[in-house]
């Protein structure tokens, strides 16, 4: 009876051996080669290997088609229970459409702005970050991420946020999403950041938008919100030579204007404005120009006789003012007057003799004369008046005035 | 040369590159075992795909499609599919059912490397029925015995040698597990951690290259990404240090509850009768269907909720629930004999449990603490460190996933404190637990990583009272060698080495009128090999049989004698009786 082929060769001089690892007669070597391997076998696995994945490719494909539909269906059903306000209910969509495709952008903007929405902060947070991981130059996603830090109050990490936002990529809108980021940056810098951060701002949103006076009009308000009086009035300057005159701007002219110290000009703008358009705060400026102009001795044009008269009341009011600090009446009444400083008590002194003085050889000297005494009464005010302050806004503005 | 004679020997030597024929191997067995391993990937990798994207049809065609309009059907499914899927695996699938690391590791240890390839069709349908119809079971150890089931029919095929063809099959897990959890490290650690305990090169090797080409294949139909979408993760504080041993401590006590639970409850359910066997796993779908209309969260392997839960989408009680939930659940299933796997569920409980813990502490400690998110990432591998006592694949898994570096530290103290404690409480895993019920006693590869097998330290004689001088006279030598009632010294000869003499050779010496000479000039010496304290007695052993008594000397200085080695030490070492010494050993 013939025995069967053994299965096993010699992998050095390939002559059959009994057995794995045995020892080869021929060569003495034990290291063991198999035979079973057949070309036929060996391609029939790769046929199979083959079949299967051209199966798994096509059935991988109909998967994906069904999956992406599926993911789409449930996208739409989320965007329109979101523009209906339904936020919850989309959030469930969203996630649906997310688990079926992961990898999806707009699925989970959409989510995250569905999350945002229902209040769902943290959440809305995780699949922000996630988004900004996807995408850092996403402008909606660091817009929303900004929004969450101001919440939490994150300052820094807000600003960054709104940067980004600002200089990253719009889907829709591009200029009208960065104008209006850049007011919910400005918005947040009015609260915590510094007036130079805030005119910054203002400066680069003027730089971008040159002509849209509506802008313009906001910009110059909000200059003078942050005490930058001059970039208002340069803006509103430039509004009215291109001939965009209306009651807002002669106001924020007049108001910009006062805050500079120019109270004619101001006194000019604030009235042309009240023709074109009432307006409380500006007939208050307005009056108190007034007021500033009719009391201030150093205007120009003035006869010595009026500049005299205008330095004799500078010093009365002045006077007045710190007389009542030392005699407080009413709910300001403390109790007896402490003793005088020595320097006030003269200066006081000083004053009151000036205001009994006659009629005046020379206008002009006597005018100094008062004047000088008034100021030297309104900077030794705060001896008299520690705990006392009294309302006098002409005489405050006249006095600032002076001192310039 | 004509084009098509070109052609034809460019296939032979292509052909004769991959095959070994009677005309010459170009390829010797290892190499072969390695091209094996690529080719076992791939088609695990397909395989896996194939029953991954069945499971999603299966539940949108079911769960979703109608259990979302009907409560009733939403009840049914994961009854119906239960009861379906047992029926397929008890009456025409047998080798489907049970666990899918145990038929690796029987293929290792008992099987010569065979697994039936029957189990790869039964699994891929019964889980398929089982996990796409909602029951709460994880697609992973299908995947794992369908990857071994694949390498083995290939070793079969290419007929390898025995020692490859029990590797084959922790070859084709690797291949497997790696497809289904897109993870290539956690594939190769946890088949390295809990199926084959040697670390040699050709076998992690294999493993790797078997592992990658399959998460290869598996990303080129799927996409790149892993299980679940993660967050970034931050350590807030250094004292959430404590939420995550707190989260490590429950994980570990539950494991252990739930080993013990789901075993007990299986042996049951094992003894039950016949019609009652039929029927635990369609009311275990039952149950599941009941929860599930509530909430579906708990339905099929869970990923779509861990994803949820990682970006902070439910409250800390919620996940509270849901973890509860998922453990009764499943554990009825697994009781039941519903097929499927335990590897996704064991990830789910661990992440509820992560969330609902850290996010309970976040409610209180909102500045100190991360949100729920952070502590489900980490409480991911806890429950899974605890129930298959795998701790390095858990904390390699979850970094892993998250790609994270700062994570290392939260997920190494929670998962090894979970595994500590489970291990405590409850000595067997549950694999070792369901192989004992099934009938196989299969090693557990955590014994083995900490069995202590005994040293060469461990047996041998300190001391030289073996040793003779090579200077000493041969009399004076018989006579301190009776005195110790030894049979055989050792003779150290200055810069020459150890040398040993039978104490026959001196007798014979003085018979011959040598005895008053010295060692060296009146024996015939016998070179000697030194042994160091740390070598294995096993490989002592086998020097034992050449030279009856041999040498250990430091490793620092070879010339330094710490002691002696002879069979009856080793016998001693083990507690073995000392063979009775030879007769007149000590005549003269």
């Amino acid at each position: 009876m013939a025995t069967a082929p053994s299965r096993y060769i010699c992998l050095i001089c390939r002559n059959p051996i009994p057995a794995a690892g045995a020892e080869c007669p021929h060569c003495k070597s034990r290291l063991t080669a198999v035979v079973g391997a057949t070309p036929q076998l060996l391609a029939l696995v790769f046929a199979v290997m083959i079949v299967l994945g051209v199966v798994t490719f096509s059935y991988n494909q109909r998967f994906n088609r069904e999956r992406d539909m599926r993911a789409e269906q449930h996208y739409r059903q989320a965007r329109t229970l979101a523009d209906y306000g339904y936020y919850e209910q989309a959030v469930e969509h969203y996630t649906e459409a997310l688990l079926v495709e992961r990898n999806r952008f707009d699925y989970r903007l959409g989510l995250a702005l569905a999350l945002y929405y229902s209040q769902h902060y943290q959440e809305a947070q995780n699949q922000l970050i996630e988004l900004r991981e996807l995408d850092p130059t996403d402008a909606t996603s660091n817009l929303l991420l900004a929004r969450l830090a101001r919440r939490d109050g994150r300052v820094a990490e807000a600003i960054s946020s709104y940067r980004t936002a600002i200089y990253g990529r719009w889907p829709q809108n591009p200029e009208q999403n960065r104008l209006a980021t850049r007011f919910e940056l400005l918005d947040l810098l009015e609260q915590h950041g510094t007036p130079g951060q805030v005119v910054g701002e203002l400066l680069t949103i003027m730089q971008e938008e040159p002509s849209n006076t509506a802008l313009a009009k906001q910009v110059a308000g909000i200059y003078l919100e942050f005490d930058a009086a001059e970039e208002a009035a340069r803006v509103y300057r430039d509004l009215e030579e291109k001939g965009v005159v209306d009651a807002e701007i002669l106001a924020g002219l007049g108001k910009a204007n006062f805050e500079l110290g120019n109270y004619a000009q101001a006194h000019s703008y604030l009235e042309r404005s009240l023709r074109l358009k009432d307006d409380e705060e500006v007939s208050r400026l307005h009056t108190l120009s007034d007021q500033i102009l009719a009391l201030d001795p150093t205007a120009r044009g003035l006869s010595p006789s009026r500049r005299y008269g205008r330095s004799h009341e500078l010093l009365e009011r002045a006077l007045g003012y710190v007389d009542y600090c030392l005699n407080p009446q009413g709910d300001d009444f403390v109790g007896p007057p402490a003793p005088l400083p020595q320097a006030l008590s003269s200066t006081v002194s000083i004053a009151k003799q000036r205001l009994e003085e006659k009629k005046p050889k020379d206008y002009s000297d006597a005018a100094e004369a008062n004047i000088l005494v008034a100021e030297n009464l309104w900077r030794l005010r705060d001896q008299a008046c520690t705990n006392i302050i009294r309302e006098d806004e002409p005489l405050s503005y006249v006095m600032r005035v002076l001192a310039q | 040369m004509t084009a098509r004679s070109r052609f034809d020997g460019l296939k032979q030597r292509a052909l004769r590159l991959l095959i070994v024929g009677q005309k010459g191997p170009m390829m010797g067995d290892t190499q072969r075992f390695l091209l094996l391993s690529i080719i076992t990937g791939i088609f695990a990798g397909m395989i896996v795909v194939c029953f991954h994207i069945s499971i999603e049809y299966l539940a949108w065609n079911t769960v979703d499609a109608l259990g979302a309009h009907n409560w009733l059907a939403a009840v049914l499914w994961p009854a119906l599919g239960g009861g379906v899927s047992f029926f397929l695996a008890y009456y025409f699938f047998p080798t489907a059912r049970g666990s899918g690391v145990n038929y690796t590791k029987a293929a290792l240890y008992v099987s010569d490397g065979y697994v039936p390839f029957s189990g790869v069709t039964g699994k891929f349908l019964c889980s398929t029925i089982s996990i796409g119809t909602g029951n709460p079971m994880g697609p992973e150890d299908p995947a794992l015995q369908m990857g071994a089931g694949v390498a083995s029919l290939l070793g079969r095929i290419f007929h390898l040698t025995r020692d490859h063809m029990r590797l084959i099959a922790p070859i084709g897990a690797a291949a497997g597990i790696g497809a289904a959890f897109n993870t290539p490290i956690t594939a190769v650690l946890f088949v390295m951690e809990e199926v084959v305990a040697a670390w040699n090169a050709g076998v992690l090797g294999s493993i790797v290259l078997a592992a990658v080409s399959a998460v290869v294949v598996s990303r080129w139909f799927l996409g790149d990404d892993p299980l679940y979408s993660v967050p970034e993760f931050t350590l807030t504080d250094y004292s959430e240090l404590l939420i995550y041993a707190l989260i490590g401590v429950v994980s570990g006590l539950l494991s252990a509850w739930f080993t013990s639970f789901a075993a007990k409850s299986r042996a049951r359910a094992k003894k039950a009768s016949k019609q009652w066997v039929h029927a635990l796993p369609v009311l275990a779908g039952l149950v599941v269907g009941a929860v599930g209309v509530r909430l579906p969260e708990i339905l099929g392997a869970g990923y779509g909720a861990i994803d949820s839960a990682l970006h902070d989408r439910f409250p800390w009680h919620f996940l509270l629930l849901l973890g509860a939930l998922k453990i009764i659940t499943t554990a009825l299933c697994f009781s039941a004999g519903t097929p499927g796997g335990m590897f996704a569920p064991a990830l789910f409980i661990g992440a509820m449990i992560g969330g609902g813990l850290g996010g309970l502490a976040h409610e209180y400690l909102p500045v100190a603490t991360s949100s729920a998110g952070a502590y489900v990432l980490v409480g991911i591998g806890t429950f899974f460190a605890g129930l298959f006592r795998a701790p390095m694949t858990s904390i390699f898994m979850v970094f892993e996933v998250s790609a994270s570096y700062v994570i290392i530290l939260p997920v190494m103290i929670a998962n090894t404190i979970s595994y500590l404690i489970s291990r405590q409480l409850q000595h067997d895993s549950l694999f070792h637990i369901v192989g004992h019920q099934d009938g196989l006693d299969l090693p557990s590869v955590e014994e083995q990583r900490e069995a202590l097998p005994l040293s060469v330290e461990d047996a041998m004689r300190p001391g030289s009272d073996r040793v003779t001088p090579s200077t000493m006279r041969v009399d004076d030598a018989l006579a301190t060698i009776e005195g110790r009632s030894l049979e055989r010294c050792l003779v150290s000869v200055y810069a020459k080495g150890w040398f040993w003499a039978e104490i026959d050779d001196l007798r014979q010496a003085i018979a011959a009128g040598k005895g008053e000479k010295n060692l060296l000039r009146a024996l015939p010496l016998r070179n000697v090999v030194r042994l160091y304290p740390d070598l294995s007695l096993d490989s002592a052993l086998r020097l034992l049989a050449t030279y009856p008594v041999i040498p250990v000397v430091s490793r620092a200085n070879s010339n330094q004698l710490l002691g002696s080695l002879t069979l009856e030490d080793v016998h001693e070492a083990y507690g073995l009786p000392v063979p009775a010494r030879k007769k007149g050993a000590k005549k003269a």
